[in-house]
């Protein structure tokens, strides 16, 4: 057995892992066109405490707020522990979709680079420790 | 901030105490770790103290007796101190909660002087553990451009750039992860230290599955000077 075995999914790996910096780089865009009237409306309490209103303002953890808004605007049920199932009808509907397409894409992108990330990380450690 | 945490405080902050021993703890983003902290030093838990100036407000213009006055305070500042929890000695050192929020009797100091003090610094510690988070990821890739710069080796320069870069964006992603699940599930400071310790985790071992990858297949590409890091790490 050599270590030649993990090639090729480190080069999934990496593609993955490059695939997803690229999608953090679209959020912090889509970050300025979430709009303005579901923050407005519902970036309040009592859906959020005030811990989380202070947390999730200004730089860098807005972009968390994004995220979450995103998912509500993809996801209106998501939002129902929160009293947010409303939110989705102030995002348009390019938001709604564009959102749908990103978060499932993190999703499945994060669970798959997890899943390799392991599997890989105890394979080097193999290779390493235990084989010539 | 770790060099703050007490010693008999360790058992209660285990993901602190994992990350201070930790010879990466640099390079690991910190900008989850400081998620929780950000969680407890809350403007809703420095609102509960300052509750507690205008009771004794209300008790001083008669409002309230004394023992109103009292009994509210207690319950204010029990409230408090649940909601805190462990990190109550790192903000007030050896004092208690109750001891530290106390009326100042001396003459010419205003009676609420040691609640706004208290306030004050609570409010100065949430917003450093706000962007502490980013300091920390600053801190975290200052440090990674100090070891390339101190390394001769191409090898090793290029072998801590991967890391830096892998362990930093996982962090990140572990971040938008967290705030899917958030919007979902509003949870407590105690669910938000075990969801920061494994976001935490994610990244270290994506920093060294990168170095891996690296080593083993990457050799011949030269990150570092391709891109120039090693005109700005130097």
């Amino acid at each position: 057995m050599s270590v030649e075995l993990l090639r090729y999914p480190t080069y999934l790996w990496a593609t993955l892992l490059l695939a997803l910096m690229a999608w953090l780089m679209v959020i912090f865009i889509l970050h300025f066109f979430v709009p303005k009237a579901m923050l407005k409306t519902y970036f309040k309490e009592p859906h959020f405490s005030p811990a989380e209103i202070e947390f999730f303002t200004g730089f860098p953890f807005a972009y968390i707020r994004t995220v979450m808004f995103m998912r509500l605007a993809g996801w209106p049920e998501s939002g129902e522990k929160r009293g947010l199932t409303e939110a989705y009808k102030l995002a348009p509907s390019w938001f709604r979709v564009i959102s749908r397409i990103l978060i499932r894409f993190l999703f499945v992108g994060s669970a798959l680079l997890g899943i390799l990330g392991i599997f890989l990380f105890a394979g080097f450690y193999y290779f390493e420790n235990f084989s010539s | 901030m770790l060099n703050d945490v007490p010693a008999q405080d360790e058992l209660d902050f285990w993901m602190l105490s994992w990350l201070a021993h930790n010879s990466n703890y640099l390079v690991i983003p910190g900008s989850i770790v400081a998620g929780t902290q950000g969680n407890l030093l809350s403007g809703g838990n420095i609102r509960l103290l300052e509750q507690v100036g205008d009771l004794y407000a209300q008790y001083k213009s008669g409002g309230i007796t004394q023992n109103q006055y009292e009994y509210r305070r207690r319950l204010l500042l029990n409230q408090f101190k649940n909601n805190i929890g462990p990190f109550e000695r790192f903000l007030f050192g050896s004092k208690t909660t109750h001891e530290a929020i106390r009326i100042a009797r001396a003459g010419g100091v205003p009676a609420t002087a040691n609640i706004d003090h208290h306030v004050d610094h609570l409010k100065r510690l949430a917003s450093y553990g706000k962007y502490g988070g980013y300091v920390l990821t600053g801190v975290g890739v200052a440090a990674s451009c100090m070891q390339i710069a101190d390394t001769e080796d191409r090898q090793k320069k290029n072998e801590i750039f991967v890391e830096t870069v892998a362990s930093t964006s996982v962090g990140l992603l572990g971040g938008a992860l967290i705030g899917a699940f958030l919007v979902s599930n509003p949870i407590g400071w105690g669910m938000a230290l075990v969801l920061a310790s494994g976001s935490v985790a994610a990244g270290y071992i994506s920093g060294v599955v990168a170095k891996n990858a690296y080593t083993t297949f990457g050799k011949e590409v030269d990150f570092v000077s391709g891109m120039g890091v090693d005109s700005v790490c130097r």
